[in-house]
């Protein structure tokens, strides 16, 4: 396994020219219809409508004391929703990687399913649930005789934070778990057998290993709830906006685009800093890279304490809570002090180990106990707004009344006589001649091109950043690199949607063309998740078997079908089955882009919801839900619960 | 390999699914492309009815083809019109109002064209919507206080029928209403111009001083959709919603019984003796880079004539700019405009242009800076927890 590590900086002569060429694709791909229409968007922030370069504008919207407010939202509801986030997963996390029982992985897999949901889909499962009409305030309230609904999901702070949770309790849940799997076991037993109280040996030997997996966790949630934008624009009210939704309404009802490119400028430059960050603790490979060698002893010391000393003072003067900032100082107090002796090393996945949930039943009642109520309460939490979604799509609120007609009739079955008809009917409010099954039938032709594209280019990507040595070796290049691959997941679609239409917009592409574009939007937010994906599995290819089969004569094609292929496979099917459900559940950049021809399932949910048709969009998110689920089930069976984000 | 395949079968897909859609046009017809926001004549009694009278008997007259895009607001129309303002795709642009019409001209993306139905057009409508004839008014409408008659009445709101702006700050009447976020929503907009009208030109005093003084009580949605579920929601205890003066004739004609009278009621508020209210006009207009300039006009003509302009009423709930058009029974029940002194009028056009971003943007400074602290105390007790348990560990 170090051989592996010490190998990635080695120089690999397997690739030849041509092969060089075709890595080329992807970084192109993302250059093209990434950066060159996020630049076209951002330059508004730098130059002014006459043509020179100032900072007037950034310096504007930095003063403004109403972007304050909305960053100073933005900082604190980020902090407290990771924090929040990590302190239910990982107990969560500690149960799936110690015990064992039957249909746990199914139960961690289906646990994941929030996090590939489109926003509309979870804030539609939530409004159902404990809006001011939701079941359990409905519920509550009969039952206390209360005149107004306990629970305030619409505009309250712990709304957007309880939503937050919901959908990042998932990346814990997976990113610890496996870590803590991989944690060695044998030191542990080793512990124990000499005496070792259990607190020390988790402070001395556990927590270093798994400390990474922490912070990457802490830092991804953080990163997702910084530039969160649907679930805040429909749940925040005046009151609260990320700094993601004034932007949106800056660039569309405002027209400031100046303001808005401002904002966006400084919102890349935060987001990019917590990237660097997340590849830091997420990929040993970059742990292990001493970025900062060239720089003697002093600069360093200079360094360090700019960045800390910077840090403090962004939030001081976005006035963050002074609380939160001592909580953030004393967790960062207590990783660095605690969790920094070896770093984690990727092992192979150790064979499924841990004790039998049966075992501890027999053995510490008490504990049993609380992983079983642990357990329940998190499935209730991250499934009962999806189940809700499934009860409503039965449940007519206009007559009251159970029914399964909504679906059939979506669906264009239509009982007659004795048998059915199968006659789509056309939804005025989505387009002249568009029917259910269109979008079920685009969306699915989307998802797929997308997955096969994304697959194609996720596993070249890889080769891009571990295997070549045209772009300069230096381990900055390969975290610029990495980078360039996570930004496309945090950067809003509306931004890009924009850029690409400032940008390329001169193109004339005829309405039946206009798939073109919205699978490029899907393509450049699904192939991260694979790129990610399989970067990791590409950490367990022994390159000492690569080498061998080179002196030995076999031909690059055939060591990547019969050695890497194998090993990276898992990695691959996991990331495609991202790519499926982001390419499914992608909103922002369809909405912007589509002609009524190439309505997607998730526009169709959002334009029944806007209707008020609740049914409808039920059964619309249901078998969004549904196609999901299946994929994910599928993954599993087929051998890898591990997801990386 | 089999990414490939997978590639070329959904491509199949996507040109089956997508040839089928067009299978019906060809390339003779010329094609117009319209841009406007989706509730525009969708709220009649039949809909579907109300569309094959505006856009496929223009078709058939014509012979061609038009192309519907809709978007959520109005907003949005002049959003990606401006965005593609260097590619324009469609040809006409419909729901620029009297406030969008400023950005719309700043941004220089629309054609001159002086409708022929121009003679019939309510002079005041032109005049307050573009003298300069970039848009055509094809209706207008009063932004007005609505409310359910049943729960809000003259008990307890004694000068309901005579209600001024500064009987709303009231405490107990400010959290009846609710309304838009002026910054997101035009309907919001108007009832922000409304105080300030009446603040600054009618009683000559500060109206920021009567947003920081309801600020807390009142509730304000995102649009108007959202704020009229708020309305229709008993469990929110908002029966008063901002929004326009002919919603009782909606009331009427969708749940009134002959003879009857609606169960809402609207009201512009009364100041000094008059009544006083802020017209939204709404207009079409033919965006720069059309390829069929002379269809588009006649398209302008055919929406601001007599047959188009008497569907308006019933189906936009908006009274039609065109004179000619005859008002159904319905409209007894809505507020008249001609009975309103329009605000519009004391605001030169300039003023608006030039003051529209600094009053949003005075406005969100009163409204949500001035608001309570985004932090809920039981945040502050959590984390504070928190560093005990974290302490006692150490």
């Amino acid at each position: 396994m170090v051989q592996a590590i010490k190998n990635f900086t080695s120089k690999d002569h397997l690739v030849d020219n041509s092969f060089n060429f075709i890595l080329l694709t992807p970084l192109l791909v993302s250059f093209f219809f990434f950066f060159i229409p996020l630049f076209f968007v951002l330059i508004d922030a730098i130059l002014s409508d006459s043509g020179y370069i100032t900072f007037e504008f950034i310096i504007d919207a930095l003063v403004n004391p109403l972007n304050l407010h909305f960053i100073r939202f933005t900082l604190n509801q980020a902090i407290i929703s990771s924090i929040i986030t990590v302190i239910i997963g990982l107990p969560g996390a500690y149960f799936f990687a110690k015990y064992r029982f039957t249909g746990d992985r199914v139960l961690k897999t289906i646990l994941t399913i929030p996090f590939v949901l489109p926003p509309i889909v979870v804030v539609l499962g939530f409004v159902l649930l404990i809006g001011p009409n939701g079941i359990l305030n409905s519920v509550l309230m009969t039952s206390f005789q209360l005149e107004n609904p306990p629970i305030q999901l619409y505009r309250t702070f712990e709304g957007i934070i309880l939503v937050h949770a919901f959908y990042n309790i998932p990346i814990v849940l997976h990113l610890v778990s496996s870590s803590w799997k991989q944690a060695n076991v044998d030191i542990e037993e080793v512990a124990i057998t000499l005496g070792s109280r259990k607190f020390h040996f988790f402070r001395y030997v556990t927590f270093p290993q798994i400390s990474s997996a922490i912070l990457a966790s802490g830092i991804l949630t953080f990163l997702y709830c910084f530039t969160s934008f649907a679930v805040v624009l429909s749940l925040g009210g005046i009151q609260y906006k990320t700094l993601e939704v004034q932007i949106y309404s800056l660039f569309h009802y405002r027209y400031d685009y100046h303001q808005a490119a401002a904002l966006a400028l400084f919102q890349l430059l935060i987001t990019s800093i917590l990237i660097i960050l997340y590849l830091y603790f997420s990929e040993p490979a970059f742990k292990r890279e001493k970025f900062t060698s060239f720089l003697p002893t002093v600069l360093k010391r200079v360094l360090q304490c700019t960045v800390i000393g910077g840090t403090i003072l962004i939030f001081l003067y976005f006035r963050v809570e002074i609380l939160l900032i001592l909580l953030l100082g004393l967790i960062g107090a207590g990783f660095w002090k605690f969790g920094r002796s070896t770093p984690l090393t990727i092992g192979e996945i150790r064979k499924r180990s841990g004790i039998k949930l049966r075992d501890l039943f027999a053995r510490d009642k008490l504990r049993f106990s609380m992983v079983i109520i642990y357990l329940t309460s998190l499935t209730i939490f991250l499934l009962s707004p999806i189940m809700i979604i499934f009860i409503s799509a039965f449940y007519d609120r206009i007559t009251n009344s159970w029914n399964i007609e909504a679906f059939f009739h979506l669906l264009g079955l239509r009982s007659e006589g004795n048998g059915f008809i199968w006659a789509p009917e056309t939804i005025p409010a989505l387009g002249a001649s568009t029917t259910a099954i269109n979008l079920i039938f685009n969306s699915l032709a989307f998802a797929l091109i997308t997955l096969a594209l994304s697959t194609f280019f996720g596993v070249l990507s890889i080769y891009m950043i571990r295997r070549s040595d045209f772009l300069g070796r230096h381990p900055v290049m390969a975290l610029l690199l990495s980078w360039s691959l996570v930004l496309p997941l945090v950067t809003s679609s509306i931004t890009i949607g924009l850029g690409m239409l400032r940008a390329f917009g001169f193109i004339r592409i005829s309405s039946q063309d206009a798939w073109m574009p919205i699978i490029l939007a899907h393509l450049i937010a699904a192939y991260p998740f694979v790129s990610r994906s399989v970067s990791t599995a590409y950490n367990k290819i022994d390159f000492n078997i690569i080498e061998m089969g080179k002196t030995l004569g076999a031909s690059r094609w055939h060591i990547f079908r019969n050695i890497e292929l194998p090993i990276i496979s898992p990695g691959i099917l996991a990331g495609a089955t991202f790519a499926l459900a982001i390419s499914f559940g992608e909103f922002g950049a369809t909405y912007f882009i589509a002609r009524s021809e190439f309505t997607t399932m998730t526009i169709g949910i959002y334009k029944f919801l806007s209707l008020r048709q609740l049914q409808n969009s039920s059964v619309m998110a249901s078998i969004l839900i549904l196609v999901c689920t299946i994929a994910f089930l599928l993954v599993q069976k087929l051998g890898e619960d591990e997801f990386h984000f | 390999m089999v990414a490939i395949l997978i590639t070329s079968t959904s491509l199949v897909i996507v040109q089956v699914s997508s040839s089928s859609n067009h299978s019906n046009s060809t390339n003779q017809t010329p094609t117009l492309t319209v841009y406007t926001y989706e509730s525009l004549i969708n709220w009649g009694l039949n809909a579907t009815d109300a569309n094959i009278r505006v856009f496929d008997a223009f078709e058939a007259q014509e012979n061609c083809e038009i192309e519907l895009e809709y978007f959520d607001d109005a907003n949005s129309v002049l959003a990606k019109a401006i965005a593609e303002k260097n590619s324009p795709k469609a040809d006409i642009i419909i729901g620029i109002d009297n406030v969008l019409i400023y950005e719309a001209k700043a941004q220089e993306i629309l054609v001159q064209y002086e409708a022929t139905t121009l003679p019939d057009l309510m002079v005041s409508a032109v005049n307050g919507l573009d003298p300069d004839h970039y848009v055509t008014p094809y209706d207008y409408g009063l932004i007005a206080i609505v409310y359910h008659k049943h729960l809000v009445n003259s008990t307890n709101v004694p000068t309901i029928n005579n209600l001024k702006l500064e009987d709303l700050l009231d405490p107990k009447i400010a959290q009846m209403l609710v309304t838009e976020d002026p910054t997101l929503s035009s309907t919001g907009l108007g009832f922000l111009m409304w105080t300030i009208g009446i603040y600054e030109k009618v009683l000559d005093k500060d109206w920021e001083n009567w947003w920081r003084e309801i600020r807390n009580d009142l509730q304000i949605e995102d649009s108007w959709g959202d704020a009229f579920d708020v309305f229709y929601t008993p469990a929110a205890n908002r029966p008063m919603v901002v929004s326009y003066g002919t919603d009782p004739a909606y009331d009427f004609l969708f749940y009134g019984e002959p003879g009857g009278s609606p169960s809402i009621g609207a009201t512009v508020s009364h100041e000094n003796g008059s009544k006083y209210g802020w017209l939204q006009i709404e207009g079409i207009g033919i965006l720069q880079g059309t390829k069929n300039l002379s269809l588009a006009q006649k398209f302008v003509d055919w929406f601001t004539g007599k047959t188009v302009q008497e569907v308006i009423p019933e189906n936009n709930w908006m009274y039609p700019a065109n004179t000619l058009a005859k008002l159904p029974e319905s409209y007894n029940y809505a507020i008249d405009p001609t009975t309103v002194t329009p605000l519009n009028d004391l605001f030169t056009a300039d003023e608006i242009n030039e003051s529209l971003s600094t009053w949003q943007e005075t406005w969100e400074h009163v409204v949500i800076l001035g608001s309570s602290a985004p932090l809920p105390p039981s945040i502050f007790f959590l984390i504070s927890m928190l560093i005990v348990v974290i302490r006692k560990k150490r």
